[in-house]
């Protein structure tokens, strides 16, 4: 009857699970459609181009190899422009014929094979543009190239044909994350596993909470304890029907993400994937049942506590452990707080689940943050239990 | 029928029950015997241990010393079957509706689907909260709530039932109804255990009392039996000014008054037994031709007896 009684109860806080459900459907579809890949190696330059203009002083076959390099290469468009005419360059700019002005010197050719690469070249700009950045790091690769060339033993010229052949080609790299096209396919699979924490939490606080304030409120449990009903049955019941809940809400989170990923989340290493989810799922169950039982004085102040917490929790481990910021780009300091954290284990264990974020995958990396994460749901669940023995005692003065 | 009626058989035994709050003493040595058919009242001021006592009963709170049985046995799943229970702070879930509280509170006792359905109408139809089955209790008035706190209570049809203080904060009009209600419990054969400071309504039901204090039961009977206790028996209040010194003297000397107040305007005399009390002053008066005002005559209550008992009033 208990077990009952408690499922009757959830609609009144369905609302909150909805609400986090519609967030994160939105969170998972647009991270996923302004996604990148799970490292960021498959940030692509399409579409881009760079508007280059260059007036070559120099006119040695070294500089025309290297003119000829940036002519083919994919992502610029060579501009003319009368560099004989006065304010030619400025005028350019202005009107944005040219984005990068560059100017080869005189004796670019025996600079390079000198090594005095600081006035090989002279550049005119758009400061801060994408196209200055991009085009300065194809030319620095296009000079470093040469130059390793060129103290590999090269004379200046082939050193220079060689550098554009090189670069041209690109440099294959097998990577363990990339293997089996593991990274390309599975990033939906990944972003949706990365939110579970936030969401996860969010909704099972917003549900339990209330809920276990209900029905461990000290005047509803004394009543209810009146009747033929063990204490530790009563108990069990609740903790049935929480767990319950626990598990409809995760089936419908991978109801949604199967939707929205392309049916991507049971691929490879999902054992894992999910292992987590459950692992992370009591955690949310026993901070639940904690707070519920801190909160349990009275419904209102359950609510309020259950909203508190749900943000500072929900929120807080979320940016603090890498779920919506990358943890390779979290501060050290940051991360030696993150590690007290679960969600900072469950994060780790899915970049490695999925090779991302410059990890790789690794069953130890993986076991050891699914143990750490059960052993914050063992620690969570003792301060509960602690919490109801506290609060029995007073009861039963 | 209250239950003097019925055979003598005990519901409730409380033996020498001792419970301590570490240096506070809440139950002293408490005595109770509950018969069967009773409307039993337990009659004390606020903090005199009147729910503790029924914490006790209910094994909610462990006591230090002492033997509680409940239909001749030690409290388990068994007797608690057929016990219902009223709390004082209404135990209702704010999230289901009237209906599913009396349910859920029902279905803690009764299995069988069908009878809970028929004991539920039967709850909702004896608080009087038909048109409301649907309604959250937030959205109930303080007497609707109060009576949906007995139904929840009451649904399973218990042979004993306990409730304290059911009518704090409650409107005259629904505690009258609620009165009315443990009354038609008790002649349908419940037994009830009934906590309350309110004397008038210990009075208006109960058919035996036991008045505790600093967790003692002090007195123990029938209101009768209770009143008879004290020396005071009538207390007749005069509106009469100007009394002189001679027939405030005489006044004073009538058969079976023991004590006179005066004070200027109306004169108070208490009376240990006697008849036609009040005839007597009152011929007095006319003889002298002492003007007089209103009248009171005033039977003792169970705060007389409180008062004479412990020399404070019951609601101090």
């Amino acid at each position: 009857m208990v077990f009952k009684a408690y499922i009757r109860l959830i609609p009144s806080y369905i609302g909150i699970a909805v609400m986090y459900m519609v967030m994160f459907a939105v969170l998972l579809g647009m991270t996923m459609m302004g996604g990148s890949g799970l490292n960021g190696s498959g940030e692509s330059m399409d579409g881009f181009v760079s508007l280059l203009a260059v007036n070559d002083k120099d006119n040695t076959e070294e500089s025309r190899a290297f003119l000829s390099y940036l002519e083919n290469s994919t992502n610029i468009k060579m501009a003319d422009i009368d560099f004989e005419r006065e304010n030619a360059v400025q005028d350019s700019l202005y009107y944005r014929k040219a984005e990068y002005v560059l100017t080869i010197n005189k004796g670019f050719a025996e600079m390079l094979s000198s090594g005095e690469t600081e006035k090989l070249l002279s550049s005119q700009v758009i400061a801060g543009s994408a196209s200055e950045v991009f085009t300065e790091s194809v030319i620095d690769s296009y000079i470093a190239a040469a130059r390793l060339y060129i103290i590999g033993g090269y004379n200046t010229a082939e050193a220079c044909k060689e550098a554009a052949k090189t670069l041209e080609n690109g440099v294959e790299v097998t990577g363990f994350s990339s293997d089996n096209g593991w990274d390309a396919e599975n990033t939906g699979a990944y972003l949706f596993y990365n939110f579970v924490p936030y969401i996860m939490l969010m909704m099972i606080l917003g549900i339990l909470v209330p809920t276990f304030s209900s029905f461990l409120n000290e005047d509803v449990r004394s009543r209810s304890f009146c009747a033929p009903i063990s204490p530790v049955k009563y108990m069990a019941q609740i903790i049935c029907g929480a767990f319950m809940v626990c598990l409809v809400s995760a089936g419908v989170l991978l109801l949604a993400g199967t939707i929205i990923t392309g049916g991507t989340l049971f691929n490879g290493h999902c054992f894992y994937s999910l292992l987590q989810m459950l692992v992370f799922m009591l955690f949310s169950l026993a901070l639940s049942a904690l707070v519920g039982i801190l909160g349990s004085e009275s419904v209102k102040k359950a609510n309020y506590i259950t909203s508190m917490v749900s943000n500072v929790l929900g929120l807080g481990m979320a940016f603090l452990c890498g779920v919506f910021v990358s943890q390779s780009l979290l501060g050290e300091n940051i991360l030696n707080v993150a590690r007290f954290l679960p969600v900072y284990w469950y994060v780790r264990g899915n970049n490695s689940i999925y090779g991302a974020d410059g990890m790789v995958y690794d069953e130890g990396v993986i076991w050891t943050a699914i143990l750490i994460q059960g052993l914050f749901a063992l620690a969570m669940l003792a301060a509960a239990l602690l919490a109801a023995q506290i609060k029995k005692g007073k009861g039963s003065k | 029928m209250k239950g003097s009626d019925f055979i003598m058989e005990t519901v409730v035994k409380v033996e020498r029950l001792v419970k301590r709050y570490k240096e506070l003493i809440a139950l002293d040595h408490l005595e109770l015997d509950i018969k069967k058919g009773e409307i039993f009242g337990l009659l004390g001021p606020n903090g005199s241990g009147k729910t503790t006592a029924i914490n006790c009963i209910l094994s909610l709170l462990t006591y230090d010393k002492g033997e509680i049985s409940v239909f001749g046995k030690k409290l388990c799943a068994e007797v608690k079957k057929d016990i219902g229970v009223v709390m004082q702070n209404v135990a209702v879930l704010d999230e289901l509706n009237v209906r599913e509280n009396i349910d859920y509170f029902c279905g803690l006792y009764i299995s069988d689907k069908a009878l809970r359905k028929k004991r539920v109408d039967e709850a909702i139809a004896f608080a009087g909260l038909e048109g409301f089955e649907k309604f959250r209790p937030k959205k109930l008035s303080g007497g609707l709530l109060r009576r949906l706190n007995i139904a929840c209570g009451v649904a399973h049809k218990p042979k004993l039932i306990i409730m304290d203080e059911p009518t704090v904060a409650v409107d005259p009009q629904s505690r009258n109804r609620i009165l009315e209600g443990i009354e038609e419990l008790n002649r349908q054969g419940a037994t009830i255990i009934y906590t309350s400071h309110y004397m008038e309504e210990v009075e208006q039901i109960c058919s035996r009392i036991a008045i505790i204090d600093k967790g003692r039961n002090i007195a123990e009977g029938t209101k009768q039996e209770l009143k008879k206790l004290i020396k005071n028996t009538e207390t007749i209040s005069v509106e009469a000014a100007g009394l002189s010194d001679e027939q405030l003297e005489t006044s004073k000397n009538m058969p079976h008054a023991y004590d006179c107040k005066y004070d200027g305007k109306t004169l108070t005399l208490l009376y240990s037994g006697g008849k036609h009390n009040l005839t007597r002053l009152l011929d007095y008066m006319h003889n002298e031709e002492i003007p007089i005002g209103r009248v009171y005559s005033l039977l003792p209550t169970l705060n007389d007896v409180f008062l004479e008992i412990t020399g404070k009033e019951l609601r101090d």
